[in-house]
């Protein structure tokens, strides 16, 4: 069928990225809005805008009704959810369907079934994928011989985990054989404590872990493709912040058995569209299935830069019925690209959620940069949205090039009115250890356990002060630095000669310096 | 004073001296938000966006933030007086003391001279008032939130009213 408008049902930066994208492919668009979204640069991008009502949202971007009216308002042949929202929703999925129009992403049944833990690794199994090795007690009166035994085979060290526990509680790491027989007592004691359910299982313990997914095309008739992987293992809590494609230091075949894995699981569900398969990674390039997200991910950007491709160009392919192209079918990678997260939230506190107007907004251009943003000066960031701003992704030749650029880019991005997550991410490039491609999941805990700490003796500028090692450079860029705040008020100051060019359009006489502070 | 920068305007552009070097950086350029400094004929872009009560500056870097502190709490209808309690924003050294316990001020004028990061930065009156306390005297060393001063206010017209 073809399709020749879509709906965006989402904001920010995917929602930017994606109308940008479809009007250049050629499609109309039609963006939605909620009432804090008005100014936002999807909506003034699109063909069409339907505002939503509300701010928050459950008021808003998550209304399916609300959606469907918009579609119908506007005669949208198909919906693309994003990320986030409703686009694992099975539900928001099979409405959108249900009222003739087409849901640019799988089948509504595939997404149930790989949203369901459970049912996601079951099915995995069954597609020959490996899953991390465990044991659930078929009782709770299984002895503790038996326990013992199951764990001996499943391995060490592992994990004790509660049935019924989750976000960290009741979890136990077993190290030793000897620690199983005290160790699991206790943990059936706590999860009976806590959840008032002391069900516990074993599972194998990875450590060091890295988060390698692997990028996935199906055109839902049983055909698969992969398009290389991704390592994601810089994380802070579960929530990403720098990743890159290639998966760094795979052996090549442990990555041909990576994808197959991948693929296989795509050809045996007969899934339709792009997805991200992701695995853990353990040591010896041992990996396991993790879960499926069946939806477009944030960081896709690395993967169309170093293949070369529109991962939205061909999940309309797909969409519009006419399957994988042939173009895309047979790719390799060239060079290496590195995606860096802009959070508005404070590194050095916690990483506080930050709030308040864009006073400015430069990001980085020229070639192999490209920058995924949803702001501008202007925009207001509150605690109503996700806190992720934009996404700065560099592509080199090969990873150490696409460091030393990233590094480059980073020092040409401004972004004033709200910290973010920029110097701690040029912290982490720095890092040797990021250099030497030592990633794990453990990354930014074993080598940034105090942030606030490494900012102090890095002197004032948000780095981790590794940046420069020449004393003689720091010199300077400290002074060069002294030498601008010494000016800053004779520059902002609204009254007296200043040079040419000088027509300050900051608002404020600065020109005393009484009672200021570095914050 | 030979340890506080030295800020002239010359052949029209601003430029600065630090404490302890020859070569002044020169503003080449000023198209807000972008800075070009010169020494020599070194160039270096930085970035800087202000609002009433901060300013951010850019650099290859990284981003800092300087708050405009203000000394006072705003007063709400109840004719609360506003405190004037100055603290240090910053580790440094008093290098002058201008006024004593007793003497009345304006608001705006001159209380101190500290001397952070390289800079001289005049303590100013945030209302009009009298010197109730000076905690410090010149050649102390202080901490950040060191207390500095006290000014009992005489009347709410607080400095940077908007």
């Amino acid at each position: 069928m073809t399709i020749s408008r879509v709906l965006v049902a989402n904001r920010g930066e995917i929602a930017r990225r994606l109308i940008r994208g479809l009007s250049r492919l050629g499609y109309e668009t039609v963006a939605v809005y909620s009432d804090a979204d008005r100014n936002a640069p999807h909506v003034s991008l699109a063909d069409f805008a339907v505002p939503l009502g509300g701010i928050t949202p459950s008021e808003s971007y998550l209304r399916t009704e609300r959606i469907l009216e918009a579609c119908r308002e506007t005669g949208a042949h198909a919906v693309h959810p994003g990320y986030g929202f409703l686009s694992e929703n099975s539900e928001f999925a099979a409405a959108v369907e249900d009222a003739g129009r087409v849901f640019i992403g799988p089948r509504p049944e595939s997404i149930r079934t790989m949203g369901d833990k459970t049912e996601a690794l079951s099915i995995a199994r069954e597609a020959g994928v490996p899953t991390i090795p465990s044991y659930t007690p078929p009782s709770t009166s299984v002895s503790a011989e038996e326990m013992e035994k199951q764990a001996t085979a499943l391995g060490l060290p592992l994990m004790i985990k509660a049935a019924a526990g989750g976000g960290g509680k009741g979890m136990r790491i077993a190290r030793e054989t000897a620690e199983l027989s005290e160790l699991i007592p206790a943990a059936i004691r706590e999860a009976e404590n806590a959840f008032g359910d002391g069900r516990i299982f074993l599972e194998r313990y990875l450590n060091p872990a890295r988060h390698v997914e692997v990028q996935v095309l199906g055109d839902g008739e049983g055909k698969g493709v992969a398009f290389g992987e991704r390592d994601c293992s810089i994380q802070r809590r579960h929530q990403k912040l720098i990743e890159e494609a290639p998966a760094p230091g795979l052996s090549d075949a442990t990555r041909a058995k990576l994808h197959a894995a991948a693929v296989g699981l795509v050809e045996s569900t007969r899934y339709r569209g792009v997805g991200t398969v992701e695995f853990i990674f353990g040591p010896d390039e041992s990996f396991f299935f993790l879960e499926m997200n069946t939806r477009l991910q944030v960081e896709h950007p690395v993967t169309e830069c170093v293949f070369g491709i529109d991962l939205l160009q061909v999940q309309m392919e797909v969409a519009e019925g006419r399957g994988i192209p042939a173009a895309v079918q047979n790719l390799e990678p060239k060079g290496h690209s590195i995606e860096v997260r802009v959070y508005a939230e404070d590194a050095t506190v916690g990483f506080l959620p930050t709030v308040g107007e864009l006073l400015e907004v430069i990001w980085p251009d020229g070639p192999g940069v490209r920058v995924d943003s949803g702001v501008e000066r202007g925009h207001e960031v509150t605690v109503h949205y996700d806190p992720m701003l934009a996404k700065i992704i560099v592509t080199a030749p090969d990873r150490e090039r696409a460091i030393d650029s990233l590094r480059q880019a980073l020092g040409e991005t401004f972004v004033a009115g709200v910290r973010t997550t920029i110097g701690f991410c040029r912290a982490v490039i720095d890092h040797p250890a990021f250099r030497e491609a030592k990633l794990s999941t453990g990354f930014i805990p074993d080598h940034f356990e105090d942030y606030r700490e490494i900012v102090d003796r890095g002197a004032v500028t948000g780095t981790s002060g590794t940046g420069t090692t020449d004393a003689e450079t720091s010199n300077t860029a400290d002074s060069a630095l002294a030498a601008v705040r010494a000016l800053a008020p004779r520059l902002l100051s609204n009254r007296g000669s200043h040079g040419p060019g000088t027509e300050a359009s900051l608002p404020l006489a600065w020109e005393n310096l009484s009672g200021w502070r570095l914050a | 004073m030979n340890d506080t920068p030295k800020i002239e305007l010359v052949d029209e552009q601003w430029q600065v001296t630090l404490p302890g070097q020859d070569e002044p950086y020169r503003v080449v350029s000023w198209q807000p938000p972008r800075l070009l400094l010169s020494r020599g004929h070194e160039v270096r872009t930085f970035f800087l966006a202000a609002n009433a009560d901060e300013l951010w500056i850019g650099g290859p870097d990284g981003t800092e933030k300087v708050v405009r502190r203000s000394a006072h709490d705003t007063t709400e209808g109840g004719g609360v007086m506003p405190a004037g309690d100055l603290s240090s924003p910053m580790p440094g050294k008093v290098l002058e003391v201008l006024v004593a316990e007793g003497d009345p001020v304006e608001a705006g004028d001159r209380l101190l001279i500290l001397e952070a990061m390289k800079m001289e930065s005049p303590i100013r009156a945030p209302h009009a008032g009298v010197v109730a306390r000076v905690h410090v005297s010149a050649g102390d060393s202080i901490g950040a939130g060191d207390p500095l001063i006290e000014v009992e206010a005489t009347d709410v017209e607080p400095i940077d009213s908007e």
